[in-house]
């Protein structure tokens, strides 16, 4: 017990990853080198068994390719994932197999995400029989009973994907992932694409099967109040980097970094406190092909120093399990 | 001008419906709207209650097999209905604009979006000379905030990131100063600190034009923070209309009661979620009574009856027979 509390389930360090676009037959006659993104460049954090981490930020900022590669379904180019005291990014593809039950993901496009030509027994089935070696009568027998669990019928089971709602889609998916009851499971954006009526009942859907079930979340979203609903500790990330990470209320209540700043402040409110000035940011996403030197976020930060357009931002511990990478905050405290 | 007493846009008794395979959709059932000069209008509901469908129709942009039917039709004391094709398109485009859903499909992918801008601003007679309408056109750019317009007029729309699509949607809506702007969803695809930009700067165009807006989103927040009256849609209807205040705090019908209750908010994290049971009923397979009827944590058994959207009070209408407040059911 002391050692499996001491030790997180997951630790990640110093993960890189890149991407090359296809070189481009236009591209190649010109000579032109290949298109490089680095979509996650040396990103670190740790989740302890049971804890939820959510992780945040725009669109293309890395979030995805950041679970994807921690589940080991991209290789990373470099760095560490430590999933239970083994490295992940040290295995071969087989050694891997067996981690692969114990480690499951839940997709944002409920439509997307699901093979429109397999009914809904197949579907959930699937990772039974891959994993467990069950046959199909056996593991459509089993996700039957599974899918009461995420409300649905098991009179839905002759069903095809496309003759259920997207909130019915995503609870398919979860089914999905969850039959096996593994430990580990990234959400990536499981609600941005369904009505905010349906966001809710997945939300308590994943609350009731993390108590249930002891589950450990990665959970991804851009949204920061469905995150805050989740998560222990939140993650913010931009252009690839981890800017601010930290206990949730620390995150929401008493944010650090300008960016995690901007992000609250951009955030609708159904009240907001009258004199509460919105923080407005200027400036476009710089592309991630060509990422600003210095600190990332400079172009658009609205308090960017001179030397942030060259230097780096080194990463300050603010409090216990509270960490930020900006300029303002180097020498800790503030 | 014309007519100052009465609002900018009226609508009256809107229907719109789809023959298909599977039977007669009514995307629009009986929709009355009004929307005042310089007002912004929030639209809220589920996806596919029809918030698009109902100004498309308003539009004239519902193609065949749709079919729009309307009591009323006017648009500062014009009678839209009795238009003719050339007037129809004359109104679009000069005195209401509409920013479509997905911008880079709204967009023509195979023009630069100064030939995109310029030929609406001549279609409109709004620009005398090609000259003057890439100065405009500019001007535009400059306007919804593309750092280095000059220099990207000529660009095509898959050069620029999708928060500058939107953007560039709006400079092109916004290129003949419309009277009324028709904002569908104009953030759902955008992140969060983009989203705060396009809004402020729809905001800071209807003060500075005094422009009317009709803003469609699935998110209360945005209406909260940026629209004077609201109209939430459910199942193709009209289930509430109100100033923005009292629909917020005071919502007397179950499912915007429900949609608030369950919005992910910041200042309530740790309250229980609170989610509305069940879906949207099929447009194929509506309930003959209450759409809601299946959701609704109030619904007893007088609400086996077709529902109308009646007035709480002078500018508070409601679809409900057991709504809060209300004197009737
Ligand atoms: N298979 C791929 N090939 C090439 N580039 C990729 C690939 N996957 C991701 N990228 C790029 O890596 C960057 C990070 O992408 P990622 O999908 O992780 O973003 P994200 O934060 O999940 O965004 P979103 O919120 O839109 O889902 C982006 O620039 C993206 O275009
Ligand atoms: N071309 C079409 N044929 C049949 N039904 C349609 C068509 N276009 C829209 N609908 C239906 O009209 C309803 C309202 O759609 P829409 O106005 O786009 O919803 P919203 O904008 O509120 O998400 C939906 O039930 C949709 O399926
Ligand atoms: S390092 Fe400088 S530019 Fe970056 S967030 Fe901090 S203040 Fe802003
Ligand atoms: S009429 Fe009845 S069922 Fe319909 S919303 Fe009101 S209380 Fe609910
Ligand atoms: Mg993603
Ligand atoms: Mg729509």
């Amino acid at each position: 017990m002391a050692d499996t509390a001491m030790r997180p389930l997951l630790e990640v360090r110093d993960l890189t990853k890149t991407f090359v676009l296809n070189a481009s037959v236009l591209n190649t006659l010109m000579r032109q080198p290949p298109v490089v993104v680095r979509a996650l460049s040396g990103v670190s954090f740790a989740i302890a068994r049971g804890e939820t981490l959510g992780l945040i930020g725009e669109s293309g900022c890395g979030k995805s390719t950041l679970g994807r590669t921690v589940l080991q379904l991209h290789r990373a180019d470099s760095g560490t994932i430590t999933y239970d005291g083994t490295d992940l990014s040290a295995l071969p593809d087989e050694a891997i197999r067996p981690f692969r039950k114990r480690m499951q993901i839940i997709f944002q496009d409920p439509y997307a995400s699901l093979n429109p030509r397999r009914s809904v027994a197949e579907i959930v089935g699937l990772p039974l029989r891959l994993h467990q070696g069950l046959g199909r009568a056996e593991a459509a027998e089993r996700a039957a009973a599974f899918l009461p669990r995420v409300g649905l019928q098991s009179g839905h089971l002759a069903r095809y994907p496309h003759q259920f709602s997207g909130g019915q889609r995503q609870r398919i998916g979860i089914a999905r992932a969850l039959i096996l009851h593994p430990e580990f499971v990234v959400c990536d954006e499981p609600v941005s694409a369904l009505d905010v009526s349906i966001q809710a009942q997945i939300i308590e859907l994943l609350q009731q099967f993390r108590a249930e079930l002891n589950l450990t979340y990665l959970f991804i979203s851009h949204d920061l109040a469905v995150v805050g609903r989740l998560a222990d500790r939140i993650a913010v990330m931009y252009l690839g980097e981890i800017v601010e990470i930290g206990p949730r209320n620390a995150i929401l209540k008493a944010p650090a970094h300008p960016y995690t700043r901007a992000l609250l402040s951009a955030a609708p409110r159904l009240h907001r406190r009258s004199g509460e000035a919105r923080l407005r940011l200027t400036g476009d996403l710089p592309s991630p092909l060509a990422p600003p030197p210095g600190c990332r976020f400079h172009t658009r930060c609205p308090v960017a120093m001179a030397r942030c357009r060259t230097e780096a931002p080194a990463v300050t511990r603010l409090a216990p399990g509270h960490d930020v990478a900006c300029h303002l905050h180097e020498g800790g405290g503030s | 001008m014309t007519a100052a007493a009465g609002p900018l846009l009226l609508v009256e008794g809107l229907t719109t419906e789809f023959a298909t395979r599977g039977g007669l959709v009514r995307a629009v059932d009986d929709v009355s709207l009004r929307v005042e000069a310089g007002e912004c209008l929030g639209v809220v509901g589920e996806s596919g209650s029809g918030k698009s469908m109902t100004f498309l129709s308003v539009m004239g942009l519902v193609r065949p097999p749709g079919r729009v039917s309307a009591r009323r039709l006017m648009f500062d004391g014009t009678d839209v209905l009795a238009l003719d094709e050339a007037g129809k398109r004359a109104l679009r485009g000069r005195d209401i604009a509409i920013t479509m859903q997905d911008a880079l499909t709204a967009l023509n992918p195979a023009f630069t979006v100064a030939t995109q801008i310029t030929e609406v601003l001549i279609a409109h007679n709004r620009a005398a000379s090609m000259g003057e309408a890439r100065i405009k056109a500019e001007e535009m750019m400059r306007l919804v905030g593309i750092p280095a317009a000059a220099s990207r007029l000529d660009d095509y729309p898959h050069q620029f990131s999708g928060g500058m699509r939107q953007r560039i949607m709006i400079a092109t809506a916004l290129a003949c100063r419309p009277r009324l702007l028709i904002a569908d969803e104009p953030t759902t695809a955008l992140d969060v600190t983009i989203q705060a930009q396009v809004l402020d700067l729809i905001a800071d165009l209807r003060r500075e034009l005094g422009m009317s807006v009709v803003l469609i989103t699935h998110d209360l927040g945005v209406v909260a923070e940026h629209a004077d009256r609201v109209m939430v849609m459910y199942a193709g209807q009209v289930v509430e209309d109100g100033p923005t205040a009292t629909i917020i705090d005071r919502p007397a019908h179950p499912y915007t009661r429900g949609l608030i209750d369950c919005m992910p908010n910041l200042e309530t994290l740790d309250r229980p979620v609170h989610p509305i049971p069940g879906q949207v009923p099929s447009p194929l397979d509506l309930p003959p009574h209450c759409r809601f009827f299946d959701r609704c944590e109030r619904a007893g058994p007088q609400c086996r009856v077709p529902v109308a959207l009646l007035p709480l009070s002078p500018d508070h209408g409601v679809r409900c027979i057991r709504a809060e407040g209300a004197a009737h059911g």
